[in-house]
């Protein structure tokens, strides 16, 4: 069995509703024993090993607007698996599986829910892990 | 999740004051649309409280209620607290410019005597807000246009009546938070001191004890203040009128579950690249 690492996403929420890129509203961070790729933007690539368990987190920059994570998607399968009427009672946690191939980016979609109604989901398509080549 | 909730209470003083309550006069808002809250826009809000738990029994959230008070007819609470004085010294200035053009004797080539000058001549109209605590404070009668309120020499029309016609409320305060939720322990209710100066540097917070399931009421207390004039002095007064609205929380207790599986943490659902 392998370690956990923590993935954040830090939402500006009023900047996001107010038609600003995700390069101004939306950031991410993990805290891997190997320092990620683009840290701080939503082209966070985070280094993970087989066995080890991720857990995604939402926090909102300004806590009085309401942000929560409504589906994370590998491209690769489609997913998710579960849909919830109320994403806030989702945790996003999972084991990585033995078949990823080392040093191939595995991108995802997270679909962030602000508000009542489509406009205001948030698609960041950016993020991906890997497992390094050399471990 | 841990978020904070903004209740907004929006509240038609005129019809309130004329009517005697805050019900039909009243308009709820919040941020928690999302999450399963009702009656928004109406005076009757049923706020969703996210009271979720991991596997082990323990709070998965947290829960914090803010809440603001304007009216209809006020001017925006986020105004800088000395928009007035600044607005007001913007007008006396024009007034000393022209003052000045006229004391250089430059009235006879504009036509104006100094007759009609006097007669044009605008000043600020104060106010006096009289808090639900009896203290006294002063404040600028300002239009919804944000611009004084002028009182000139002009006495043939009371300054109250033009004033009450065109005049920007001074927003309602909230004075107390009680009820059902609030005798038993399920929120806790106190006011603030903010950096913000909106509503004078003070806001009205609550928390929310989540583990209790169940639709829990509580009462609002507000003060709606009303203009009155000294019919011999001719001084505007804002008298606070105190009255109550009830709203209700709906606390929700539901498990966290995992948004890959369902139930517990399984491996990533990732294939071939």
């Amino acid at each position: 069995m392998g370690g956990t690492i923590n993935i954040v996403l830090a939402v500006d929420v009023i900047a996001a509703l107010s038609g600003q890129t995700q390069e101004q509203s939306v950031l991410m961070m993990d805290d891997g024993p190997r320092t990620a790729e683009n840290p701080g933007t939503p082209h966070l690539i985070t280094y993970c090993w087989p066995g080890w368990q991720l857990n995604w987190a939402i926090r909102q920059i300004d806590l009085q607007t309401p942000a929560a994570i409504k589906s994370i998607r590998f491209q690769s399968l489609g997913g998710p698996l579960m849909t919830a009427a109320d994403a806030s009672t989702l945790v996003w946690s999972g084991i990585v599986p033995a078949c990823l191939i080392p040093g191939e980016l595995y991108r995802y979609q997270i679909a962030v829910e602000m508000a009542r109604g489509i406009n205001s989901m948030l698609f960041i398509n950016t993020p991906a892990l890997v497992v390094p080549l050399a471990v | 999740m841990t978020q904070q909730l903004g209740i907004v209470v929006i509240v038609d003083v005129d019809a309130a004051l004329q009517a005697g309550t805050l019900e039909g006069c009243t308009y709820f808002f919040e941020n928690a649309g999302p999450f399963g809250s009702t009656g928004m826009g109406t005076d009757r809000l049923v706020s969703a409280i996210n009271g979720t738990y991991w596997a082990d029994g323990s709070q998965a959230s947290e829960q914090v209620l803010n809440f603001v008070v304007t009216g209809v007819k006020s001017l925006p609470i986020t105004l800088p607290k000395d928009y007035a004085h600044i607005r007001a010294r913007q007008q006396e200035l024009q007034t000393l410019a022209a003052a000045r053009t006229l004391a250089a004797d430059d009235a006879a080539a504009n036509n104006e005597s100094p007759v009609n000058f006097f007669a044009r001549l605008r000043t600020p109209q104060y106010s006096t807000i009289r808090s639900p605590s009896g203290q006294r404070s002063e404040t600028i009668l300002l239009d919804y246009l944000g611009q004084p309120v002028s009182a000139t020499f002009d006495t043939s029309e009371l300054p109250s009546r033009r004033a009450e016609a065109g005049v920007a409320q001074i927003p309602p305060i909230i004075t107390d938070i009680t009820g059902e939720a609030v005798e038993k322990g399920i929120i806790y209710p106190a006011q603030y001191g903010s950096p913000d100066l909106v509503n004078g540097g003070w806001y009205w917070s609550a928390t929310v004890a989540t583990f209790s399931p169940r639709v829990w009421s509580y009462t609002l207390h507000i003060a709606l203040y009303r203009l009155v004039q000294d019919l011999t002095t001719h001084q505007a007064t804002w008298e606070p009128v105190q009255m109550s609205i009830d709203a209700k929380l709906n606390i929700l207790n539901r498990p966290m579950r995992n948004g890959f599986t369902g139930g517990g943490t399984g491996l990533l659902p990732i294939g071939m690249p």
